[in-house]
Order: structure tokens, then sequence, then C-alpha cells
């Protein structure tokens, strides 16, 4: 079990006035190599649930295990954790601090013991991944850039890092719609290449295009955990928890509403295609 | 968040405390720490410990709430008593070495001073507790009114502290999102050597400052954009007279602080 939460609950400001529940009894696994999303209201403990995963608040009760390990034992070391989950903040352009682009992107790796060469060659392959000329702006101070680029900056800071574990926090919101699509195909490739992404948005298209499992909250509680298409197969219960579905099952959907004999299982574009060239073909059989 | 349970800061509640007129609070609380540095007297000292009792079994909170960060300072307290105690000049001491001179006179001296300190604390934590920060800086624009006489802009300057205690919560807030993403990143803030505990601040200070300008720059532009021209002759949005339970408090307050002053 690479990553695995266990009965996990989170109370804020615990016995003061102030006190609110954030997360009750939340239990799931995350295995390695998968496209994990998470869904739901805004407020419905989608980041708290990645900060305690990422051993940034402790939980008030339950416990959250990295190959098995606590990382919130007393006697566990941090730094493996650290090295194996890079966690991308909402907004990370906000983290920006260095003077030139280079030095901003090799901030992770201060700390590890890799050879100065084997640094650059990590900050350039970050850097081109998200789509820069290396060369032309390694020099150049990150807050002169603009903010779609100082995002992509920040990001490629993470992906230097190189973890096993990679955690989005509503990484597209804002982004202009070539660079949503870049950038969910960078996440795609990341993920042919071995890294577990969990990922959490409000956009129902990325999340069906890309995941392939979900995790849906509301209000602190884990009320959804199961193959995509299962659970946008129910378009009305996504509805009324105010998250929606991506747009090709939307059309499934509306096909189905106009009598069209289609399966519920579709959250993704070339699933909606195919099951609409299947009906075609069947058609011209009939 | 967990900044939200330290103590002195507004809790939301429904005590006759919290729905008295916040100028009248304030007001109070200034004519009340009067009447503890004007008092000298035991039964001076026994009428203030009173009053701050029962202000603080107003305001519906448990008790220790209003004394919880005084509490935190005893060790200040002892030091100001020493100081006091040990180091008053007096002709007739009780023991004396070198510069230290204990004396009967200083030991009162220390006593009423920590006392006095004690008791505005609490006051002040009351006014705090049961006042939203936007009415207490209401308050403070009143006081400072008269200065316009002066041709010191007194409103702006209220319009500037409003905003900044405005924006401390979200600053916090931001500070504290911050800090978790450099940690994230590999930021150290809890290591050892002074020399990179103070470079382990850069990565959160530039931010901060970068977005706290930036935040700056947006608010003025939107003040203006719906019409703002200096806090002169600003109208307030509820403009509430003072009423009779208001005035009534200011009156008990300022009694207290006559009996002190006779006894």
């Amino acid at each position: 079990m690479p990553i695995e939460v266990r009965d996990v609950s989170l109370t804020y400001s615990e016995g003061t006035p102030f006190e609110t529940c954030a997360l009750k009894n939340v239990s799931f696994t995350i295995e390695d190599g998968e496209f994990l999303g998470i869904m739901g209201h805004t407020g419905c403990g989608k980041s708290t649930m990645l900060q305690l995963i990422d051993g940034l608040i402790k939980p008030t009760e339950g416990k959250i295990l990295l190959d098995g390990e606590d990382i919130n034992a007393r006697d566990y070391d941090r730094t493996k954790l650290r090295s194996a989950v890079g966690y991308v903040f909402q907004y990370p352009e906000c983290q920006l601090f260095e003077t030139t682009v280079e030095k901003d992107v090799a901030f992770g790796l201060k700390h590890s013991s890799l050879p100065k060469d084997e640094v650059a060659e990590r900050v350039k392959w970050a850097l081109e991944s998200v789509g820069f000329d290396y060369e032309k702006v390694r020099k150049k101070s990150p807050l002169g850039f603009s903010g779609g680029e100082k995002r992509r900056i920040a990001i490629a800071g993470i992906l230097a890092t190189k973890p096993r574990f990679l955690i989005l926090d509503e990484p597209i919101a804002g982004l202009d719609p070539l660079g949503r699509d870049a950038f969910m195909k960078l996440l795609k490739t990341l993920n042919g290449q071995g890294t577990t992404i969990i990922m959490v948005s409000h956009n129902a298209d990325s999340i069906g295009e890309c995941t392939r499992r979900v995790l849906v909250f509301d209000h602190g509680v884990l009320v959804e955990n199961g193959g995509t298409s299962e659970i946008f197969s129910d378009v009305e219960k996504m509805r009324s928890r105010h998250i929606g579905v991506s747009q090709s099952r939307e059309i499934a959907h509306l096909l189905k509403e106009k009598g069209l004999d289609i399966t519920d299982k579709i959250s993704r574009y070339d699933e909606l295609k195919d099951a609409v060239l299947e009906i075609l073909k069947g058609g011209e059989q009939l | 968040m967990k900044l939200t349970n330290m103590t002195g800061l507004y809790v939301p509640a429904k005590s006759p405390l919290h729905r008295l007129d916040a100028r009248a609070k304030f007001f109070g609380f200034l004519i009340l720490v009067a009447a503890v540095i004007l008092t000298d007297t035991l039964y001076g000292y026994a009428i203030i410990v009173a009053v701050t009792i029962a202000l603080a079994t107003m305001c519906g909170m448990p008790l220790g709430t209003a004394f919880a960060s005084v509490r935190r300072l005893w060790s200040v307290f002892i030091i100001i008593f020493i100081m006091n105690a040990f180091f008053f000049a007096t002709e007739e001491p009780i023991w004396h070495w070198w510069i230290i001179t204990l004396s009967k006179a200083g030991m009162l001296q220390g006593f009423s001073v920590v006392f006095r300190i004690l008791i505005i604390m609490v006051l002040s934590n009351i006014l705090t507790l049961t006042t939203p920060p936007m009415e207490i800086t209401g308050a403070i624009q009143l006081m400072l009114k008269p200065l316009n006489l002066l041709r010191i802009p007194a409103d702006d300057i209220a319009m500037i502290i409003s905003v900044a205690i405005q924006f401390i919560p979200t600053l916090l807030e931001e500070t504290d999102t911050i800090k978790k993403a450099q940690i994230a990143r590999g930021a150290r803030f809890e290591s050892k050597k002074l020399r990179e505990r103070a470079a382990a601040f850069l990565p959160l200070l530039v931010p901060i400052f970068l977005s706290a300008f930036k935040r700056a720059d947006e608010l003025a532009m939107a003040m203006e954009a719906r019409g703002y021209r200096g806090a002169k002759n600003r109208t307030k949005k509820k403009s509430v007279p003072m009423n009779g339970k208001a005035w009534l408090a200011l009156v008990l307050c300022t009694a207290i602080c006559a009996a002190e002053i006779i006894i």
C-alpha cells in the first residue's frame, strides 16, 4: 500500500468557539502509478486532505501511512516523505522568490545530495517539460513573467525533485484553454512514466479525461470512491453535489434522453466517440 | 486556522457586553484605565478588582478566557516586581548590598505596578473579546476627530488603521499557506543553526511582501474605482446614535473613576 489513509478525522480549533470539523472518518488508499481525481464542492475538505497526505497538518484522529510507515509517528524520517511527495499548491506562482528562474527551480534540490551537473540537468528537464526554452529563461527573474508563465515555473520547481507522488491543487484554474490542454498532456506523460498523480479540480472535464478513479468529498465526508466512469454515470447525483460531469458524459446523457441506447459508463471523449460509432455501425446493420 | 485560538481575539456571542455600543465600551475602557492608574488605596484596589471580575463574568465566557494571556506572562510580572522591590531609592531600607536595596516602599511600588498592568490587560482583553475590530477602529476614529483642527488627517489615519486591521487575518492565512508551500518544496524552518534559520525566512518573506504590495495596489485601485476620494467627510453606512444603555455605561464608568479618586 503506497499511501493509505486510515480513519482520518480532523477538527480545527478544538475546544474553542471556532471549532469546525473539516474531515470525518476518511479512509482510502492510493496505488502506485494511479491518476486519482478528487472532487467536491468548495469547503468540502479536499485541500485539507491533500495537506494531510503531505504531512503539513496532523489529523486529530487516524493515521496516514506511506509504504506502511505512519508519517506522523514520532520517529518517522520526514525527509522520506518530502522526497516522495511533490505538492503543487493552488496558485503556486505566489511562492517564487529567488533572483533567477534557475535558482528558484533548483530550490527543492538544495538539500539533496545530488551533484551540481545533475541538478542543472534536472532544472533543464523540468523547465523544458513545462514548455520553456531553458537557455532563454534561466538567468531571468521569475517575478518578471506573466501569471501563467510564473505558474509553469513554480510547477517546474516541483517537477525538478522528481517526486513519486505528485499532488496538485486546482492546477489549471485560471489558465487559458491552450495552456490547460498542454498542462493536462504533461500530467498524462508524467503519469505514463510512472508518477502517481493526485489532482484536485473543479473542472469535471479534466478529471473525466485524465483520471481513472475519483474520490468525491461532501462536507468532510468521503461519499464516493470508484472508477471515474462509474461515478460519472449518475449525472443527477453529481449535479446535486454541485460538481457536475464532463461534457462527454453530458452529451451521452442527452443522447440517452433522446432515446438512444448508449452506455452510462462514459467519462472521456474517446469513450463517447467509440460508443457513438458503435451505435452508428449497429444502425447500418439494421 | 490555528491562529484563531489566540487569546484576546474577538469571540462572537450575545452577552450584554457584546451588545453594548462599541464607542461606549471603548471610552468606558479608557475611563477605567484612568481609574486604575489614579487609585492608590486598598479600597480603591478592591473596587477596581470587583469591577473587573464583574465585567469578566458579564462577557459570557468562562472566567479564564479574559485572564488567559495574563497567565502566560507571569514571569514578566515577577521581574517587574523584583526590579521595583530592589531598586527603589528610599531612606529606610530593610536590607542593603552594593546597589541593591530592598525596601517596604519598593515592594509596595512593585505590587502596585504589577497590579495595574494586570488589571489593564484584563480590561483590554474584555474589550477585544467582546468587540469586533472594525467597531473599535470606529471608536478610535471618533477619538481622533479633534485632531482635524490641528490639520492632522485624522480620518485618513483611521482609514489606514481599519484597513490594516482588516487585513491581519488575510495576511496570517497567506503566510500559513506560503509557509506550507515552501516546506512542501523542501524549505527547512526548523534548522538549529541561526544563520541557516535566518536564510530560511527569505522564501517566506519575499512572497509575503510581494503579495502584500500587490494587495495594497489592488485595494487602492478598487477603492478609487468605487469613488473613494479621501476619507474626509465620509458618512457611515450604519450611523447609530448612542442609546440609553451606552450612556448609562459611560456614566457608571465615570462614577467608578470619580470614586477611585475621592477614596
